[in-house]
């Protein structure tokens, strides 16, 4: 009885956590649904036919993938970078701060403000424009997010490396890359999905001619019917569901 | 003189750190500098060690000045008061590391590794993790993985200051050993009094970032600056009242 007691609240979490999906997951299947029912009366995969008639939906699911993977790359290879270099920095705390900075324009505003320079660069209405202008926001994400990572343990490691004959590089490939293997994972996973749920970013600098899948299936959602919401929903949630799947040794390690 | 270090200079900021330092150590023998935290002994390592670079004052080893050498190119090893190891290794490959480093054949590292493991008990561990290793047991893989490169100097950074007081005595024990057995030229820096006595084959204090040699252990035990007396003094009056208690 104890026993069952104490997992209540895990189940209650487990629940709340998981709701949203299970909820999609019923509505994508339902077919009469009448007021004032709380469950489906009847099923059917009508909903999940349209989604896969779509025209050109493959060809965005590759498009949306190549995108956020450019940025995941891009951005968390960047961000380690830099924040090995801010981390040691006399300047540290100010530049950490303006690292902040593309976060306090919402990516409207944002788009639209750099909409201009990029039609000058003719980057504009191009995978690469997305690319940039997601790569912005996420490269400040990753900054902040090794912040942290490059504390007085690490460099003294580091320095270790140096006293036992390496260089560098040697320092970076043999011992910091493979030690912040976890934590890369992790970013990556986090600046892909930041890429991969933008809609505003992609819709101003990709001018309608960069149709992502979150583009795409907002379309969707936007006409109202329920059902085709809820599996344009699914189809968007399942790539980072995957990604959360494979990296699930780094993100469920302790902190 | 095997390593010379003249007026070293060197100053963080406006916070000055080390005042005209200099010091002399003949190889093979360990050099124990006795100092409070903050007295500027981790600083004088790393200046030695190339880590970081002196304001001014010149270090030589064997005569030559090694001022602008990498720290990769002056095979002086480092020792941290952490053991360091990287965690994404085995003991083996910890080891065997500095090796790898400098690509020597995969044979030559394989029987030096099982050597020095051998020679420093691990043999049996080869194929842990850090994690799965004890304090004393991670500081001796950290002594391996320097002692197989083959330093020309070791600086050890209080190594044993996190181990509790047995493992901390089996440690020095240890330490001394293979200081004879591999002829070792090591400067070791402590705040501990018992053991910079143990460890050191010569003696020296460092405060206000300055350093006071000795020229033998007995001038370092009489000098009331040390603090040896002191110490004497307490367990001595210790005796005393517990053998008037006992009375």
């Amino acid at each position: 009885m104890n026993r069952a007691l104490h997992r209540i609240p895990f189940v209650f979490v487990a629940l709340c956590c998981l709701f949203p999906i299970l909820f999609l997951v019923l509505q994508s299947a339902a077919g009469r649904w009448d007021y004032p029912h709380v469950l489906p009366q009847s099923f059917n995969a009508n909903s999940w036919r349209v989604i896969f008639s779509a025209a050109h939906l493959g060809q965005s699911l590759l498009l949306s993938l190549g995108i956020s993977s450019a940025v995941g790359v891009c951005a968390t290879a960047g961000g380690f970078l830099t924040s090995k270099y801010i981390a040691s920095h006399r300047h540290r705390r100010t530049l950490l701060y303006l690292a902040y900075v593309p976060f306090v324009m919402s990516p409207v505003i944002f788009g639209v403000c750099i909409l201009f320079l990029f039609i000058k660069l003719r980057i504009a209405d191009h995978f690469l424009g997305v690319v940039v202008g997601q790569g912005i926001i996420a490269y400040g994400f990753a900054i902040i997010f090794f912040a942290r990572f490059w504390n007085a343990q690490l460099r003294a490691t580091e320095d270790l490396v140096y006293t036992l004959g390496g260089n560098s590089w040697d320092a970076f490939r043999r011992v910091l890359v493979p030690i912040a293997r976890g934590t890369l994972l992790v970013c990556f996973c986090q600046t892909f999905l930041i890429s991969w749920f933008d809609y505003a970013l992609a819709l101003i600098l990709g001018g309608g001619k960069i149709p992502t899948l979150t583009i795409r299936l907002f379309g969707f959602i936007t006409e109202a019917n329920m059902q085709l919401a809820a599996v344009s929903g699914l189809f968007l949630i399942l790539p980072p569901i995957a990604l959360f799947w494979l990296n699930r040794k780094f993100l469920l390690k302790p902190v | 003189m095997f390593l010379e270090v003249r007026n070293l200079i060197k100053a963080f900021g406006r916070e000055p750190v080390l005042h005209h330092l200099s010091l002399d150590l003949p190889e093979h023998e360990t050099l124990s500098i006795l100092g409070r935290s903050g007295c500027g002994k981790t600083t004088l390592l790393k200046l030695i060690a190339g880590l970081i670079d002196p304001d001014d004052g010149d270090i030589r080893l064997n005569d030559t000045s090694i001022n602008h050498v990498a720290p990769q190119h002056r095979n002086i090893v480092y020792l941290y008061q952490e053991s360091l190891l990287f965690s994404h290794l085995n003991v083996f490959e910890n080891v065997a590391f500095g090796l790898r480093l400098r690509k020597v054949p995969s044979a030559t590292i394989a029987e030096k590794t099982e050597r020095m493991l051998e020679h420093l008990g691990l043999e049996t561990h080869r194929k842990k993790r850090p994690e799965q290793l004890s304090g004393g047991q991670r500081q001796r893989v950290a002594f391996g993985r320097a002692l197989i490169i083959n330093p020309t100097l070791m600086l050890l950074d209080e190594p044993f200051s996190n181990l509790d007081a047995e493992i901390r005595t089996q440690m020095q024990e240890l330490f001394k050993r293979v200081a004879q057995e591999f002829a070792i030229t090591a400067i070791f820096v402590t705040h501990d009094l018992k053991e910079s006595l143990i460890m050191g084959d010569r003696m020296a204090q460092m405060s206000g970032g300055k350093l006071r040699s000795f020229s033998s252990k007995e001038e370092f035990v009489n000098d009331p600056e040390t603090g040896v007396g002191a110490e004497l003094h307490f367990w001595e009056s210790l005796k005393e009242q517990h053998s008037v208690t006992i009375l």
